[in-house]
């Protein structure tokens, strides 16, 4: 319960962060990092593929309401990020520096990979999805990481333990 | 039975469940049922917003106005000199003078949107990247409405922004013209050609699309409202032509638009209280449906 919540006030407070005018602050020729992406990637990582995927699909849908982007893209996107990246759980520690940063690597190469595969079939992805890769995305893949070593420590402060099997 | 095989692929099922209802939002998403959703969504989480705005901008203006502080002292004592010589001289008229100018340019600025118009100031920015929409802090109370054009200075000079794609009672989502929900008519300033600025979503830059491939076109030159698409009226500037080619056996040239408007610095936008007639609103829509 304690987890669910503190999932949830995550979710709510990075998500409203994300849409003020703080991020354009940390942002690099309008490139900003995505920090809900990086608390998928966080819960997926310390609380496992169920908590994840929900966490994911929930992440998506709050900031869908923000953007013009299409309802359900972010949604499904944080979806399978939240569930793939559940596959690294155990196998490596949510207090290394470099663990973060390479788990929030991985979560934006697969958003990447999510919304290529989401262009094949809606058209209002594939107009913006050639111009996505070649300028956004690589800076996502630096700045994301990057920002994912601070987040991380500080998610672990507030985050329950992770729960034994 | 049953149980057994759902307790043992839960996660697996829920997974699929979940992607199933994305993939089934993304197929309704085109209808206006996503988009009143939005509405009530945006009207419960505006206030959070608001305060969240609020908040940062008053530790912002705190910042700033401590590393000022000593500029400020020593701006004070400049002006205290200032002061005690405009005594000297018995005469305050110069700064009268100057304060006039502002307040003329001021007026001027207000009169060059010469149409009925409400300043709002933005609360929010999309939380994806470019700026493709943004929230601001007058709603249907304010008059406002659903697809009324939104401008703004840059400058001196006044430029297309976007236009309100959601209106609640306290606030509006403007989607702005780098969105790829965004089509403009427009015209290219100096050889009078038609086209239509369409915005790229992921890029800074818009596409500009059906100029015929003879129009005298060149990197630099402006591009302005026509007035076709009946939502923004004519004449307004819109940004510039970049990266214009020309294939043989084409129809119409390629190039991009890059928008006068700079998007990251916007804090105050004009929204233009015009609504597009009802007969053309009733046309684009069966347009949109087929």
């Amino acid at each position: 319960m304690k987890n669910t919540i503190v999932i949830a006030i995550m979710i709510l407070f990075f998500g409203l962060l994300q849409s003020t005018v703080f991020v354009d602050v940390l942002s690099i020729e309008e490139i900003k990092p995505d920090l809900l992406l990086i608390v998928i990637a966080f819960v997926a990582f310390k609380y496992g593929g169920m908590a994840g995927q929900l966490a994911g699909f929930a992440a998506g849908i709050f900031q869908e309401f923000f953007s013009p982007a299409l309802l359900g893209s972010y949604a499904f996107v944080f979806t399978v990020v939240g569930y793939g990246i559940s596959f690294v759980q155990h196998k490596m520690s949510v207090d290394n520096y470099i663990t973060s940063a390479l788990i929030v690597f991985i979560a934006t190469i697969i958003k990447g990979l999510m919304f290529g595969f989401l262009a094949l079939f809606f058209g209002e992805i594939s107009v913006m999805y050639g111009s996505y890769i070649v300028s956004g995305f690589l800076l996502e893949l630096v700045l994301n990481p990057l920002f994912a070593i601070p987040l991380f420590w500080f998610m672990n402060r507030f985050a329950a333990p992770t729960p034994r099997k | 039975m049953n149980g057994v095989f759902f307790n043992r692929n839960r996660r697996i099922l829920v997974f699929l469940l979940l992607l199933a209802v994305s993939f089934s939002m993304m197929g309704i998403a085109s209808t206006d049922f996503a988009v009143d959703f939005k509405g009530v969504f945006l009207t419960v989480v505006y206030p959070f917003e608001y305060v969240i705005n609020k908040i940062f901008t008053f530790f912002q203006s705190l910042w700033k106005g401590l590393g000022d502080i000593e500029t400020l002292q020593e701006e004070l004592i400049r002006t205290q000199m200032h002061l005690k010589r405009y005594e000297e001289l018995g005469s305050s008229i110069d700064a009268l003078e100057r304060r006039n100018e502002y307040l003329e340019h001021l007026l001027e600025e207000r009169r060059q949107v010469r149409y009925e118009h409400v300043l709002a100031g933005i609360v929010g920015k999309d939380p994806q990247n470019y700026y493709q929409s943004f929230i601001i802090d007058k709603g249907t109370k304010d008059g406002l409405a659903k697809r009324m054009p939104v401008v703004a200075y840059e400058n001196g000079k006044l430029g297309v922004v976007g236009r309100i794609s959601v209106a609640t009672p306290t606030a509006s989502l403007v989607v702005t013209i780098r969105s790829q929900q965004s089509y403009i008519g427009v015209l290219l300033d100096s050889s009078r050609y038609y086209g239509l600025v369409r915005g790229n979503g992921r890029a800074a830059n818009c596409l500009v699309e059906y100029v015929d491939i003879d129009a005298p076109a060149r990197n630099g030159d402006w591009v302005i409202t026509s007035g076709q698409s009946d939502i923004y009226p004519s004449g307004l500037s819109i940004g510039i032509l970049t990266n214009i080619s020309r294939e043989s056996g084409q129809f119409f040239l390629r190039a991009e638009l890059q928008p006068m408007i700079n998007f990251a610095r916007l804090e105050n936008v004009y929204v233009i209280k015009k609504l597009p007639s009802a007969d053309i609103e009733e046309l684009e829509r069966e347009q949109e449906k087929q």
